[in-house]
């Protein structure tokens, strides 16, 4: 082994900008992950990181992830889907931290984390074994054993690692032995990922460091709190200690940076408890209400002052919630990253601004949208940027996106007579239009989706930077913000699932004779106006 | 339009030329990436500007069928609508009637197909083509031509040759009443099929129409004809067209082409081949096209081509990352189209300043050598660069020739048995 290019691994801490009243009352915080006393990346809390496929965010170049860097300072990363060959082509990548290497994302600017399994993922799958975790690859499903991970870490080099746990993904509800057993096997691999050694005792290296861990328990109260306490039982449990030894047994949590919680695993087993699938689960509310007294659960015995982040909150209602009740200080972008695909503009802010708004437009019992869906025909002629701002070139409209605030960069010089082109770099570029957006949709251009990627994420960060200003300026006034945010916008998120019908509409329509088939289903989005009724209409 | 040739290859008919346009100068030779629907696949008017290009085309027919001229009209013309503030180029929507539409029938009137609206029957007639491409507002604009595959023989070749230069009429008419041949310049397209008698005929009646014409476009080829065929038709025609128009051959995009027709005076060409084949990851590179998708590019931890000013090889995205992610992620596609719009860009401002600094025989010979050297050189490419003066065989030893298109791809990582 060569010690000597090996460079020390970076380092994670958190600190709490705010002394909290108790262990659930929302808070302001600070990420720093130091790789040397010169880079240091910083993410403020309440915040977010970003959730990634094979380590990209879908749809954004790596020139636009360049450009919005500042924006998405920590990326999050699955390896399952890198099991899909063997060695997994990112272990094999050359040189320093090779993860952001394979990824493109430069280590001056960017956190990554990873974890096994990819959290926004609840498909079914085989169940877990004794000593190994089933995960999902194109080419099927894999096993994986707490050993390879360790070793494929090692390799990959992440800044931050989530221990693997055995998370049931077979049809719920699940019983509490099985329960306990996810519980005892997740523990263990965890010691044994903190330690450094394993258990098998062939392998030896360096403890993980910057560890996050899921917290477990499923639906029950008091499992997710016995799984916690777990965690403070003593690293050394099961080891050998020396007699010469007398320190005090240090516990498995003094290792731990953070903890995680997965609400889309989560969710699914709220839905079998309840007889509902998550698609039909319309209180969101009263799920999220639930979801956070089981993170309450799981949060009470453990030390207050750790990173607590949430993958998969599914709006920003649930967002504010966990803020409000369980102190959540960092939120993964899935949703807002799924609106994106399914052709949503978001445009809301924290707090609610005073003046009278008209739009996103309201609803008929009175609550606002949370963005825009585009796949509407209104929007065909709508010349305005997504936040609502006129045509008049060099308006700020009031967003950083690349959608909103497109810049010229000085082009590549294919040959010697352009070096006399003069290049306006300094004109003002004019913002993509709701129009010109709505029409990439339709014809299913992917541009569509590298726009509005870029401005959710942005509009996600402004967001998140309200709701810190409010707890450092106003923190009285948090809970009566929140409430007026719910009390605002549609927190049910009903335009998710009707833009997301609009996208699987246009997504299966493709091909030839599409436009025929849409005039039929849809008079007058299209085309010349026909002056006819479909059938289908005439049917329903 | 302003154009005006700035220098000639004394041994070759290739040139390099400047045209000025309302959106701005674009040097010639070019090749112009198609952004069909009004975006280059999954990238912004921005991000394409960024790679060097200056000219682009859009559809028309696609346009015209989304958002549709009213959009268009309302927006300001499709380089507001799309934030393109460079040159930009529509054909006619001719084309893709005919290939595109479920039945199609031609009339003097104009092209009778049926409606992907209604799929009732619905003409476009020239004045039509050109007033959808006033709404549009590109800068350079097209007629509307009779289009037949270039594999069909027979009257009806001379028939739509005959034609296309009475809509030609047509289309100069309605463009010259717009009041906008300012703005739009309108370009004919040489029509007669992979016959050299009627290509003449051809000529001769659209030259006459010079005046009223900025350009030429070289149409009807690039439908699977002989390459043999393909490029004395080319030779004919860009040695007719008039010296102070540009020349525009319509659907040409592999490297070879693009060299061969620069040669024999071709100063525009246009394809999807480069941004199509980089969704499903196909790299050019000067040493031919590399299928990211290959197994033998997994492990390869370097840049598709470590010289290329890409986005995507100046920030060292390695091969093995891209054959991680194409076809599952659209970064993938977005990365190698970026890469494949430079490559083109940079064949032909590689030409540019050959030609200029009079080393466009050298130009050829070392591209050549180094993209076909490997495998073997197409027939047609030696003969065609021969009639134009240039021996890309000459000093090479034993070299291999192949028949046919010889056009190099790379197929299967397996050895050959």
């Amino acid at each position: 082994m060569s010690g000597a290019t090996a460079r020390s691994p970076p380092v994670l801490s958190f600190k709490l900008l705010t002394a909290s009243s108790n262990s659930f009352s929302p808070r302001l915080g600070i990420v720093q992950l130091n790789r040397s006393s010169a880079e240091t990346i910083e993410v403020l809390t309440p915040g977010l990181f970003l959730h990634t496929s094979r380590g990209h965010v879908p749809h954004l170049s790596g020139d636009h992830v360049n450009r919005m860097a500042k924006h998405m300072p920590w990326l999050h990363a699955s390896f399952e889907g890198f099991l899909e060959t063997l060695p997994p082509t990112p272990t094999l990548q050359p040189g320093p931290n090779p993860l952001h290497t394979f990824i493109g994302a430069p280590a001056s600017r960017h956190i990554i984390s990873l974890s096994f399994r990819d959290p926004a993922d609840v498909r079914e799958r085989p169940p877990n074994g004794e000593n190994y975790l089933t995960g999902l690859t194109v080419r099927g499903v894999r096993k994986i054993v707490p050993t390879s991970y360790r070793s494929y870490i090692s390799a990959v080099q992440p800044d931050v690692v989530v221990a693997l746990s055995d998370i049931p993904f077979t049809s719920p509800p699940y019983s509490q032995k099985r329960v306990t057993k996810s519980m005892d096997r997740s523990i263990r691999w965890l010691g044994d990922l903190l330690r450094g050694t394993l258990s098998s005792k062939e392998i030896e290296g360096a403890p993980v460091k910057n560890v996050l861990v899921s917290l477990l328990g499923g639906t029950n109260h008091v499992a997710r709190r016995i799984f916690s306490e777990s965690l403070l039982g003593p690293l050394e449990e099961g080891r050998v200690l020396s007699s010469t030894r007398h320190e005090k047994l240090a516990p498995l949590d003094d290792r731990i940076s953070g903890y995680v919680l997965e609400m889309a695993s989560l969710r699914m087993e709220l839905a079998v408890d309840h007889f509902l699938t998550p698609a039909s689960m319309t209180h969101a509310r009263e799920q999220v209400h639930k979801i956070s007294t089981l993170l309450q659960a799981s949060l009470s015995p453990l030390p207050m002052d750790k990173l607590r982040a949430v993958h998969s909150a599914m709006s920003p209602q649930e967002m504010l919630h966990l803020i409000a009740s369980c102190g959540v200080d960092l939120f993964d972008s899935y949703w807002a990253q799924k609106a994106a695909d399914w052709g949503i503009a978001l445009d809301f802010s924290f707090p609610v601004t005073t003046e009278e708004h008209a739009e996103p437009m309201r609803r008929l019992d009175g609550r606002r949208d949370v963005g825009h869906n585009l796949y509407d025909s209104v929007f065909a002629y709508d010349f305005r940027s997504f936040l609502g701002t006129g045509t008049e070139v060099g308006l700020n409209t009031g967003c950083a996106c690349i959608a909103c605030s497109p810049s010229f960069t000085k082009p590549i010089l294919h040959g010697i007579l352009e070096r006399n082109n003069v290049e306006n770099l300094d004109e003002e570029a004019t913002f993509f239009t709701r129009a010109y957006v709505h029409h990439l949709l339709h014809t299913h251009e992917m541009s569509a989706h590298a726009l509005l990627v870029s401005h959710n994420i942005v509009v996600l960060q402004e967001f998140f930077a309200g709701v810190r200003s409010v707890l450092k300026h106003n923190p009285q006034r948090f809970a009566a913000e929140v409430a007026r945010f719910e009390a605002e916008y549609d927190g049910e998120m009903r335009i998710m699932e009707e833009a997301r019908r609009d996208w699987e509409t246009v997504d299966l329509a493709r091909g030839k004779g599409r436009l025929a088939r849409e005039r039929k289903a849809e008079p007058g989005a299209i085309g010349p106006p026909m002056g006819i009724v479909a059938d289908n209409m005439l049917g329903a | 339009m302003q154009f005006e040739v700035i220098a000639k290859c004394h041994t070759t008919r290739a040139r390099v030329s400047s045209m000025t346009m309302a959106h701005g100068t674009t040097y010639l030779p070019t090749f112009m990436p198609v952004a069909t629907q009004g975006a280059l696949k999954g990238l912004t008017a921005q991000q394409v500007e960024a790679l060097g290009v200056t000219l682009m085309l859009n559809n028309t027919y696609h346009l015209n069928l989304r958002p549709g001229t009213k959009v268009l009209d309302a927006a300001g013309g499709a380089h507001k609508f799309q934030g393109w503030r460079k040159n930009l180029l529509t054909d006619s929507g001719g084309f893709q009637m005919v290939s595109l539409s479920s039945f199609t029938k031609i009339t003097e009137e104009g092209v009778l197909f049926a409606s992907p609206f209604t799929g009732e029957p619905t003409m476009l007639t020239p004045e039509e083509s050109i007033g959808i491409q006033h709404s549009i507002g590109a800068d350079i604009i097209m007629q509307l031509d009779d289009v037949v595959h270039s594999l069909t023989t027979g009257p009806r070749v001379e028939e739509a040759m005959w034609r296309s230069i009475r809509w030609l009429d047509r289309c100069i008419a309605k463009h010259k009443s717009s009041g906008r041949t300012d703005r739009q310049n309108l370009f004919a397209i040489v029509q007669g099929g992979l016959s050299p008698d009627l290509r003449q005929k051809c000529l001769d009646e659209m030259i006459k129409r010079k005046p009223d014409l900025p350009g030429y476009a070289i149409g009807g080829l690039s439908g699977g004809e002989e390459k043999d065929v393909f490029w004395q038709i080319v030779k004919l025609c860009a040695e007719q067209l008039p010296e102070d128009r540009p020349r525009y051959c319509m659907g040409i995009g592999f490297a070879e082409d693009l060299l061969v027709c620069v040669a024999l005076g071709v100063d525009m060409a246009d394809c999807v081949f480069p941004t199509r084949t980089a969704r499903f990851g196909v790299a050019l590179t000067n040493d031919g096209p590399l299928n990211l998708r290959l197994e033998r590019h997994r492990t390869s931890f370097f840049p598709i081509d470590e010289d290329c000013p890409c986005p995507t090889c100046s920030s060292g995205v390695s091969r093995a990352a891209l054959h991680d992610l194409v076809t599952r992620e659209t970064v993938a596609a977005q990365a190698i189209t970026q890469h494949n719009v430079v490559f083109q860009a940079a064949v032909m401002g590689g030409a540019r300043d050959a030609i200029m600094e009079g080393r466009f025989p050298q130009y050829l010979k070392d591209f050549f050598r180094r993209y076909f050297a490997d495998v073997a050189y197409p027939k047609w490419c030696v003969d065609a660069l021969r009639s134009v003066g240039v021996d890309i065989l000459e000093g090479i030893e034993n070299p291999k020739v192949v028949e046919g298109k010889g056009a190099k791809w790379e197929y299967s990582d397996k050895a050959p048995k």
